[in-house]
C-alpha cells in the first residue's frame, strides 16, 4: 500500500486540478469539460425525447416510446407518495423528473471510460458549481411554488410554531440547498477520486468493483436528490389542516 | 404538517438530511460569527454566539422533525382503531 502513496497523491492532485481547466472560452466565458459534458448530455436527452415522441401513439408502437413511458411512469410512482396525491405529483413533474434523468445521466457520465482524463468528457455533478446551481433552483422553485399556492400567506410558516423563531427558520431555509449540493458534489466527487486513485495503485480489475456502486451510488443520489427538492416543495405547497 | 404523505419518506427524510444539514448549519454560524469577530475585533462573542445559533436551529429542526414524525404514527394508530373512519 505505502509504495503506491505518492502515485495516488499524483493521481489525485491530478485529477483534481483537471476540475479547474478550460478548454477555451466563449465571449470570455470559460468553457471546461464539465459544460461540453452538460451540453453532450443535453443533446442527448433531447435527441432521446424527440425520436421517442416523434410518432406518438396511445398504445406504444416503438420501444423508445415503451421504455420512455415506462422510466416516465416509475418516477410519477415514486414522486406519488412523497408529495400525497398523483395529482399534485403531476403538476411538478417536469421539474422533478427533469432532475432526476440530468442527475443520473451526469452522475453516469463520471463511468464512461476516459471519464475525468480526456478533455472535454468529465461528471457534471462532480463540480461544486453544477450541484449548488441545481440546489438554487430547487430553492427558488420551492419559494415560488409556496407563493404561488399560498399567496402571502406562504410567509406565514416562517414565524411559526413562534414568532421568536424567525431567525432559526431563515436559516434552516439558507442551509438547505448547501446540503442538498454538498451531498451530491461529495458522493460524486469522492466516488471519482477513490476510483481515480484504486486505477493509479493498479490499473486493470481493482478500480471495477467500485465503478460497479459507482452505478448504484449514481442511481442513489439522482433519488434522493429529487427526493428531497420533492419534500421541499410539498412542505411548501401543503395546505395546513 | 398536514399533508397525506407516507410517514415511511419523513423518516427516511430525516436519516439523510438531518447530520448533513447540521453541520453544515454550525459550520456556516461558526465560520460567519469569526468573520464578523474579525471584522469588528470583538473576538470571541461572534463566534459563541453562531455556535449557539446553529446549536439552537439544529434542536429547534429536531424537534419539528420528531413533532411530525409523533404526528404522523399517531394518525396511523388512529387508523388502526378504527379502521371505518
Amino acid at each position: 500500500m505505502f509504495f503506491a502513496t505518492p502515485a495516488y497523491a499524483a493521481e489525485a492532485a491530478e485529477h483534481g486540478a483537471e476540475h479547474s481547466q478550460a478548454l477555451f472560452s466563449i465571449f470570455g466565458l470559460q468553457v471546461s469539460s464539465v459544460v461540453t459534458t452538460m451540453w453532450g448530455l443535453m443533446v442527448l436527452i433531447i435527441l432521446f425525447s424527440y425520436l421517442a415522441t416523434k410518432r406518438m401513439n396511445k398504445v406504444p408502437e416503438s420501444r423508445l416510446q415503451n421504455f420512455l413511458e415506462f422510466v416516465l411512469e416509475s418516477i410519477l410512482e415514486l414522486l406519488t407518495p412523497i408529495m400525497g396525491d398523483e395529482k399534485l405529483a403531476k403538476r411538478y413533474f417536469p421539474l422533478l423528473a427533469s432532475f432526476f434523468i440530468l442527475i443520473l445521466a451526469s452522475n453516469y457520465a463520471g463511468l464512461l471510460p476516459g471519464a475525468g482524463h480526456l478533455p472535454g468528457l468529465q461528471a457534471p455533478t462532480s463540480t461544486l458549481s453544477v450541484t449548488a446551481g441545481f440546489a438554487v433552483v430547487v430553492f427558488f422553485a420551492t419559494h415560488y411554488y409556496g407563493l404561488k399556492t399560498k399567496g402571502i400567506k406562504y410567509f406565514k410558516h416562517f414565524v411559526q410554531p413562534f414568532p421568536f423563531l424567525l431567525p432559526l427558520n431563515i436559516i434552516e431555509e439558507f442551509v438547505r440547498p448547501l446540503s442538498l449540493s454538498l451531498r451530491l458534489y461529495g458522493n460524486v466527487f469522492g466516488e471519482e477520486m477513490v476510483v481515480a486513485s484504486l486505477f493509479a495503485l493498479i490499473p486493470l480489475f481493482l478500480p471495477i468493483p467500485m465503478m460497479l456502486l459507482g452505478i448504484l451510488f449514481g442511481l442513489v443520489q439522482a433519488f434522493v436528490f429529487t427526493m428531497l427538492a420533492t419534500l421541499y416543495i410539498s412542505m411548501a405547497t401543503a395546505e395546513q389542516h | 404538517m398536514g399533508f397525506k404523505q407516507k410517514p415511511s419518506y419523513k423518516y427516511l427524510n430525516f436519516a439523510i438530511s438531518f447530520g448533513l444539514t447540521m453541520a453544515i448549519t454550525v459550520y456556516l454560524l461558526f465560520q460567519g460569527g469569526r468573520w464578523l469577530d474579525n471584522r469588528l475585533n470583538t473576538a470571541p462573542v461572534f463566534m459563541l454566539l453562531g455556535i449557539l445559533l446553529a446549536i439552537a436551529t439544529v434542536f429547534k429542526r429536531l424537534f419539528v422533525e420528531l413533532k411530525t414524525l409523533d404526528d404522523n404514527s399517531g394518525d396511523n394508530d388512529e387508523n388502526k382503531l378504527d379502521p371505518g373512519g
